[in-house]
């Protein structure tokens, strides 16, 4: 008796077990969409171990089973070729889901099964998931889908990814796949794959398998499968978008659109913030605690937390905008647009996107690079980034070509931002030739159908960046700022970042460095190291060290730097390093300290280097 | 003459005969749908010329002038 019931909890155990079920497809197929829509906000964002690629997971209750869906990145093939495909790849041969799901554009039918019969081949147990079959049927495309399921010995779903239509009976499917393969009578691997792997020692290196794969493909699927003629709306948006007059006016209205939104409508939220954090620290200050817990808690932890928090709205919105430019699929044609200019620096038109969202801020740039998908451009547009002149460094352009180039300071400026696009592309292009990799440069993208992005899809992704900004790049910044509170505080008794300080000290031992740059003095090299903060915090910084407000520093400047120092002194700030919350972003998308350093070193001798010259030139010329 | 997926004029169809790249860019159009034996049609070109649409397989699919010139096309009606 007392056995029975031990058994019965067993069997009962393992009935209840979690079910892992593995989400595949090929991008455009409404794989993101899916996930949303079966794990709700259940989502956990984080990085394939030792790869860049994000990875997603959730999970979802179905008739008291709870089924664990992972999210594997959407590709074309899970040959390991690129770095998405390796995570895929990996995967499967490492791990065994009860399932795998594979989302299909009823559309494109036959080029989505090739990875269908690369899963086969592996032995998996697949259930296709059809989707977009309204658009489908709007375009007139027919399919028998009990036939096909049955010539290809695949379980087929249909379903509406967007709107959530079936997607009870896709459940329903992967607890039936499941429990037969728990059972242990797993469903079989059609026996027609065995032809496409026959010759070659691994389904992969078989060259062949393609060709082969394909004709088996069509003939297996046209007999159900009515392909409509050419999708008609696609072509004419098209006629417009890539119109030969009209696509450049307006891509750059787009463009101009993007960046006004994300800054400008992200300014009032970033000041409430900032606003917020002011009104806590004051509020902390009135509790009157001892002098040196105090600073710890306003400037330190609570200005810390503030300057994290600041980047939410930017970050958010300019995710918001992405995702609509992705979903609509108007994404993947700026990037032809532009992609000729780019490819004489060795890079694609993929790394436009980020450099014009630069001039703004560095780190939502560098987060946009995430919509480069060829690993290695998107390593060399993060190392590039911080060479476009952010916001930040306008205002310290402005004081100093005020002061020292009243009559000329608009073309410095200009001169400055200029000089920031030609090193980001001249760097790119010599990074692109020593990392130099076969096949990467190819740009061989597809262009999916226009379709109309909905609410919910835009606003999850939007916030998928900006959480996983603020859990793991959030920390790095609020580490920084804790030691550069740290570093001006102390000895304890100094002014805030004064002569005194340790940054002070430092400043003036590091100050000799930049003589030969014209600007020796140890002011300046403290005003940097503050800048490093953040740049705007130079001003206020130099103003500190003198004593004065920034409207006094017009007629002290010029007591400590020539023009021409002056002048050297801001190439210097346009290169020398990317603030402490950039440096962050670079560490975290490409996790990579040896890459972040390797930036960091590059930037500060490049900075030297032209400065060196710069303040030269400008000596020569009298300045 | 052979011809090259980048000589067929917009709004022709040819079959692809030989991909001549090298494997890591051939893996890339294949899994996109530009396999040897696959109809190909040239729909359009962007206003720099470069890269041009194709359409394979039912996907709209961009090809940069200097990959196109290295696969080998068959135009006309038999293939």
């Amino acid at each position: 008796m007392r056995k029975r019931q031990v058994s019965a909890t067993e069997t009962e155990t393992d009935v209840q077990a979690e079910i892992s079920a593995a989400l595949i497809g090929n991008p455009n197929t409404g794989k993101t969409s899916l996930l949303n829509t079966l794990t709700g906000m259940s989502l956990h964002v984080g990085n394939w171990p030792g790869k860049t690629v994000e990875m997603k997971e959730g999970s979802v209750s179905f008739h008291g089973r709870k089924i664990r869906i992972i999210d594997l990145p959407g590709t074309y093939s899970i040959a390991p070729y690129s770095e998405e495909e390796k995570v895929s790849h990996d995967y499967l041969m490492t791990h065994d889901p009860d399932v795998i799901i594979q989302t299909i554009d009823v559309n494109a039918l036959e080029r989505n099964l090739l990875m269908t019969m690369e899963l086969l081949a592996l032995g998996k147990n697949l259930i296709l998931a059809f989707n977009f079959n309204k658009e489908a049927k709007h375009r007139g495309v027919q399919v028998d889908i009990p036939k096909l399921s049955a010539e290809l010995q695949v379980p087929i779903v249909r379903i509406e990814a967007n709107t959530g239509e079936n997607v009870t009976e896709l459940l329903e499917e992967v607890l039936r796949v499941a429990d037969m393969k728990r059972a242990g009578n797993p469903p079989k691997a059609p026996d027609y794959i065995l032809s496409l792997k026959k010759e070659a020692q691994t389904f992969f290196s078989d060259e062949l398998a393609h060709a082969r794969a394909i004709k088996l493909i069509q003939d297996k699927v046209t007999p159900y499968y009515k392909v409509a003629e050419a999708n008609e709306r696609t072509d004419r948006i098209d006629a417009v978008v890539l119109h030969k007059y009209a696509a450049f006016p307006l891509f750059i209205l787009v463009m101009f659109l993007l960046f006004k939104t994300t800054f400008t409508i992200s300014t009032p939220l970033i000041d409430l913030v900032d606003r917020f954090f002011t009104l806590i620290g004051e509020g902390v200050s009135l509790l009157g605690l001892p002098a040196l817990l105090n600073s710890f808690l306003v400037e330190g932890i609570i200005g810390g937390v503030g300057s994290v928090i600041s980047f939410a709205p930017l970050i958010f919105i300019l995710f918001v905008f992405i995702a609509l430019l992705e979903d609509s699929g108007y994404l993947g044609r700026t990037v032809i647009l532009v992609d000729r200019v780019f490819h004489r620096f060795g890079i694609s038109g993929r790394s436009f996107i980020p450099m014009i969202l630069g001039f703004g801020c560095n780190v939502p740039a560098i987060m946009a690079t995430r919509t480069i998908k060829a690993r290695r451009e998107r390593l060399i547009a993060i190392f590039t980034n911080s060479f476009m002149s952010c916001g930040a460094r306008l205002p310290v352009y402005l004081l100093f070509a005020g002061i020292f180039f009243p009559k000329n300071a608009g073309e410095i400026v200009m001169l400055l931002y200029l000089t920031g696009v030609v090193m980001a592309l001249v760097v790119s292009s010599i990074l692109a030739k020593l990392m130099k990799e076969q096949g990467e440069e190819a740009l061989i993208m597809e262009l999916p159908p226009y379709r109309i992005p909905t609410a919910g899809n835009v606003l999850r992704s939007a916030w998928a960046h900006t959480k996983s900004f603020l859990r793991k790049t959030g920390t790095i910044i609020f580490g920084s700022v804790l030691i550069i509170w740290i570093f001006a505080s102390f000895p304890w008794g100094v002014e805030y970042g004064a002569e005194s300080s340790l940054i002070g000290l430092l400043g003036k031992r590091i100050a000799p460095l930049f003589a030969p740059l014209g600007f020796g003095h140890w002011t300046f090299s403290v005003a940097l190291i503050f800048g490093v903060v953040a740049k705007e915090v130079i001003i206020g910084a130099l103003g500190t060290l003198y004593g004065v407000g920034s409207e006094a520093l017009a007629s002290i400047l010029p007591m400590y730097l020539t023009s021409a120092g002056a002048i050297s002194f801001l190439f210097f700030v346009l290169l020398y390093l990317p603030c402490l919350a950039t440096i962050a972003v670079i560490k975290k998308e490409t996790n990579s300290l040896m890459f972040t350093l390797l930036q960091l070193v590059s930037s500060f001798s490049l900075a030297w280097i032209v400065s060196y010259l710069v303040y030269n030139i400008g000596m020569r010329l009298g300045f | 003459m052979k011809k090259t997926l980048n000589q067929l004029p917009i709004g022709h169809t040819a079959v692809v005969k030989e991909i001549m790249t090298d494997p890591i860019t051939k893996e890339r159009l294949e899994s996109l749908g530009i396999i040897e034996g696959v109809a190909v049609d040239a729909i359009r070109e962007t206003p720099l010329g470069c890269p041009r649409i194709y359409r394979a397989l039912n996907t709209l699919i961009t090809v940069r002038n200097n990959v196109a010139k290295k696969i080998i096309i068959e135009e006309g009606e038999l293939g």
